[in-house]
């Protein structure tokens, strides 16, 4: 369980991603912390490190996740499983705001994984907000990735 | 006079005591707040030196600092991590992440300064990142 996870396959889920954090879609580039694998049903829970259950997460999103699996829509107060990059699509839980700083949860998914990660952290806003007017946020092309 | 930090804090705990129907309105009250902010930084400021913007750029945690969050950064994904020590990790999330954008802003400034691609600064100043494959 306390192993980190090979270099090889860290390698493999940062290329997958085309590193960019799987959730809150900040660029690695502009981040002084590098990224980091995620278990996305963690090990605690039994979740093992397979590239199935990996996602290449930014410091602050990995660090927020921690142990979470699931979180409450805070439109319902249901509680929901955690999106999931594996096995979800990212354009179907979320969009960007119309100036593109904020992550707009669209599903109960999306609205408790917005919450519970805080894709909306102030310092990553800002970052947006700055990428954006130099024309490199919001990110395209990494759809593809399931 | 209470640090930012507290500052903020003290706003975020503001927020999270409001009914739905106030928090619209400290939204839009927000929003026009940030839209100001964001004003004021996009205005040119001819008196920005070079160097000012270097000192942004280069700004990193003391060794000390980076020791400690090292060793959160591994308890936490080798799952071993104290509730302690995450807390604490996230109060570094918080200050790297704004550090991050604001370097990224002395970035950008300097680009249009040095009237060069904002790659090229990228690639001098920004970490390579060795996971990147």
């Amino acid at each position: 369980m306390s192993e980190r996870t090979p270099e090889p396959m860290r390698r493999i889920v940062a290329a997958r991603a085309r590193s960019y954090c799987e959730y809150c879609r900040c660029w690695e580039q502009f981040a002084t912390e590098s990224f980091t694998v995620e278990h996305i049903k963690p090990r605690q829970a039994g979740g093992e490190t397979v590239l199935e259950n990996l996602a290449w997460s930014c410091f602050g999103c990995n660090g927020h996740k921690h142990t979470k699996t699931q979180a409450r829509d805070p439109e319902t107060g249901e509680k929901i499983a955690l999106y999931n990059p594996r096995q979800q699509f990212w354009s179907e839980h979320f969009s960007w705001s119309d100036d593109f700083t904020e992550v707009i949860g669209k599903t109960s998914c999306g609205r408790a994984t917005v919450e519970a990660l805080r894709l909306n952290r102030f310092g990553v806003v800002n970052l947006r907000r700055l990428l954006r007017s130099a024309n490199l946020h919001p990110p395209q092309n990494v759809e593809s990735d399931k | 006079m209470a640090v930012p930090t507290e500052i903020r804090k003290r706003a975020i705990a503001l927020l999270e005591q409001l009914p739905r129907e106030s928090l619209v309105k400290a939204v839009e009250f927000l929003e026009a707040l940030s839209h100001e902010a964001l004003q004021v930084s996009e205005t040119p400021n001819p008196q920005i030196s070079e160097a000012a913007l270097l000192q942004i750029i280069q700004h990193r945690l003391s060794p000390e600092e980076q020791d400690r969050l090292a060793y959160l950064r591994q308890q936490n994904e080798i799952g071993v991590i104290r509730d302690t020590e995450h807390q604490e990790l996230l109060m570094y999330v918080e200050r790297v992440e704004q550090q991050d954008a604001e370097r990224a802003e002395a970035l950008i400034k300097l680009a249009q300064l040095r009237q060069t691609d904002l790659k090229v600064l990228i690639n001098e100043f920004l970490p390579k990142h060795s996971n990147i494959a």
